[in-house]
């Protein structure tokens, strides 16, 4: 169908790449000598075809609905396309792309009150080194000066990066509106980088989460508690991650069931009740993923919690894969769950 | 020389690009099925060398020291390079090369303490539109709740935007240093984006050209003028720690942006009292004597360039600005003028401008 519209994913001003009602995305480049131009996006090549003045243009087959990294092949090269903005994915920073959906409204950016979002760098004695990570402070936190937040700690997938939930995963625009329409309570969002993207893939049973561990609870969480206004406890503190960011959620709140008293996975993982025996300040489960993925290991997981007595919520994103538009949805599904029991 | 070592600005676990002693930039990329593969920096496209597995590898001259924009030619298109991170500049997020410079200790990331850049959301009532912009607080600012603080306004150049100050030019690591050696103050930085549209100018009854105005038009720094001073600042003022008058309140920009600052500065120097020009002009007698307030409200003057620009002339702008300064200077005006050594317009001039620029403000 020809309504294609530039993406809201592209640099400023580009034309390119498009995207039309039918989720088809169509890209263009000059290249007037190449042999040949691909669209490289979900698993799939592309041909691209050339016009007289050396301009090739083609398009995928419908996508799914949310952000999808891809990238150009150029006579064998795989480069970013551009004339998008690149996001730390699949590994590296590359191009994205935005396919437009019924409830892009979640995550856009209105005119309602904006929180802030903070680059930190905090002193790591176990890596020896100044990490990043990225502070969401809520709308109210500058001018309410005497009142301290709970704290939820987000982490990224499998190559992915402490960027990627505020870039593609637009976590602090997502917090702002639920803010503003009064649908969560205020709090703060830290992401920082998981240190996982150095496990191959496939060995992830040899995944050692004890350095991360120790990064999260002895130097972040501290700094975090000493540099913001946190109630640094742990009724007021979370931990929710998608895929690999679930996994070490996972692990971390079993290993330490002090720490946290709210646990989310966004596809990947689940917790029996027999996981959750010794846990006794945890205040909510919530698990998730795609209906592409496999979601009645969710519900399943989710029965057995409540039958067992636990506060448990499952959510299943329509129409989504294993991709970040299932996780900008959990965030938009949890957040209201959180805190809510706290004045 | 075979010295390569990958550049600091690469994406996490590149090998290439790399740099060696002599300041050479080597790229590689594979691209089995190409004609050709070039290296596009410093407004030089050098050839690219295939190898039998399809790999193509090649170097440039020397290049100056710090970083430098560049990209790819894959058979005619222009491409980023998928070993670098990515950088606003030249009107696009594109690659970005680091050469290590001799003083680059001076912008490292060391394990002092460290401020915050945010990135601040609010709507724009002159604009009628969201804006962003990024904001720096030193590293005292929220262990200390009680104490207020000056503010510089900072801005980019031209095809640049709001991610340049912090992204290359390493500003907030420039001001974490200079705290912990205790030889800046503590302030708050900001950095919005001072993109600005060529103002429309009728078309003649008769339908020919447009005519020809002046160069930058007048009027072209009136937009961004009144964001900052009727939205920017009173929305810092009131979302941050500030001390908020005159005194304590500076404003610096580099090429396009020095050029706002000199604008913006000269009609308001009931706003700012600090003010410092990178790589975009200066501040001549004929603008004091045009703007007599600017003389008695300024506290500081300070105007740099890097040493290439001055070498090739172009940069006075019809004045020159060493002679400015010292004229400034004579007439009583605290005015400085700092020249980086080996750089020409480009970010590592910028660099040592902020952190010759940042010592000098609100000593009073």
């Amino acid at each position: 169908v020809e309504d294609f519209q530039p993406a809201i994913s592209n640099q400023p001003g580009s034309d390119f790449p498009q995207v039309n009602s039918e989720g088809r995305v169509r890209v263009q480049i000059s290249a007037p000598d190449a042999n040949y131009v691909q669209l490289d996006i979900g698993g799939v090549k592309y041909d691209l075809v050339k016009d007289e003045n050396g301009i090739w243009t083609g398009e995928s087959e419908p996508q799914d609905v949310g952000f999808h990294y891809y990238q150009l092949n150029i006579d064998g090269a795989s480069v970013p396309d551009p004339g998008s903005r690149f996001f730390f994915g699949a590994c590296r920073y590359g191009s994205g792309i935005e396919v437009p959906s019924d409830d892009m409204d979640i995550f856009a950016n209105k005119n309602v009150p904006h929180g802030h979002l903070h680059e930190i760098y905090f002193p790591s004695q176990s890596t020896g080194v100044s990490r990043r990570a990225f502070v969401y402070t809520p709308p109210c936190y500058q001018k309410e000066t005497s009142k301290s937040y709970p704290v939820l700690y987000l982490q990224h997938g499998y190559c992915e990066n402490e960027t990627s939930w505020p870039k593609q995963g637009r976590a602090n625009f997502i917090m702002d509106n639920l803010i503003a329409k009064g649908k969560a309570k205020p709090f703060i969002v830290v992401m920082t980088y998981g240190m996982i993207n150095d496990v191959e893939f496939g060995r992830i049973m040899d995944f050692d989460i004890e350095p991360f561990q120790t990064v999260l609870i002895d130097e972040l969480i501290p700094y975090v508690d000493s540099n913001f206004r946190t109630v640094g406890k742990q009724s007021h503190r979370a931990m929710a991650g998608l895929s690999m960011g679930a996994f070490e959620t996972r692990l971390i709140t079993l290993n330490r069931p002090d720490v946290f008293s709210y646990y989310a996975l966004f596809s990947g993982g689940i917790y029996t009740p027999e996981d959750l025996k010794d846990h006794e300040n945890l205040k909510l489960v919530f698990l998730s993923c795609g209906s592409k993925e496999r979601p009645e290991r969710i519900a399943t997981s989710v029965k057995a919690l409540k039958e067992a007595g636990y506060n448990a919520v499952s959510y299943v994103s329509e129409g989504t894969a294993h991709e970040f538009h299932t996780w900008r949805r959990s965030l938009h599904q949890l957040a209201p769950f959180l805190f809510n029991d706290l004045d | 020389v075979e010295d390569f070592q990958p550049s600091s600005a690469n994406q996490p676990g590149r090998e290439y690009p790399k740099v060696n002693s002599e300041r050479r930039v080597r790229v590689q990329i594979s691209a089995p099925d190409a004609n050709y593969v070039q290296l596009d920096i410093g407004a030089v496209k050098y050839d690219l060398v295939k190898d039998e597995n399809g790999v193509w590898t090649g170097e440039s001259a020397p290049q100056d020291e710090g970083f430098h924009y560049y990209q790819l030619n894959i058979d005619g298109a222009s491409v980023p390079d998928p070993g670098s991170l990515y950088f606003y500049g030249a009107g696009r997020w594109g690659s970005g090369v680091e050469i290590p410079a001799h003083d680059q200790e001076f912008y490292a990331l060391k394990n002092v303490p460290h401020g915050q850049v945010r990135e601040h959301i609010y709507f724009s009532e002159i604009d009628n539109a969201m804006r962003r912009c990024f904001v720096y607080t030193p590293p005292c600012y929220e262990l200390k709740p009680e104490k207020r603080y000056p503010v510089l306004y900072l801005q980019h150049g031209g095809g640049e935007n709001e991610t340049g100050w912090s992204a290359q030019g390493k500003a907030n690591l420039i001001m974490d240093n200079l705290i912990a050696e205790g030889k800046a103050k503590p302030f708050i930085i900001v950095m919005d984006n001072g993109t600005w549209r060529m103002p429309e100018r009728s078309r003649p009854a008769d339908g020919g050209e447009r005519p020809r105005g002046p160069w930058p038009p007048t009027g072209w720094a009136d937009g961004f003028m009144n964001i900052l001073t009727k939205d920017i600042i009173p929305m810092i003022d009131a979302n941050y720690r500030t001390i908020a008058n005159q005194q304590n309140r500076a404003m610096a920009g580099l090429s396009m942006g020095a050029m706002q600052t000199r604008v913006i500065t000269l009609a308001n120097s009931d706003i700012f009292s600090h003010v410092g020009m990178f790589s975009g002009g200066s501040i001549s007698i004929e603008d004091i004597e045009n703007n007599p307030d600017f003389m008695n409200n300024v506290n500081l003057l300070f105007i740099s360039f890097g040493s290439t620009e001055v070498e090739s002339g172009r940069y006075n702008m019809g004045t020159d600005p060493a002679l400015n300064v010292e004229e400034l200077k004579k007439r009583g005006l605290n005015a400085h003028y700092y020249v980086s050594p080996g750089t020409a317009h480009e970010w590592q001039t910028w660099r040592r401008s902020l952190y010759q620029f940042a010592p000098l403000l609100f000593q009073e």
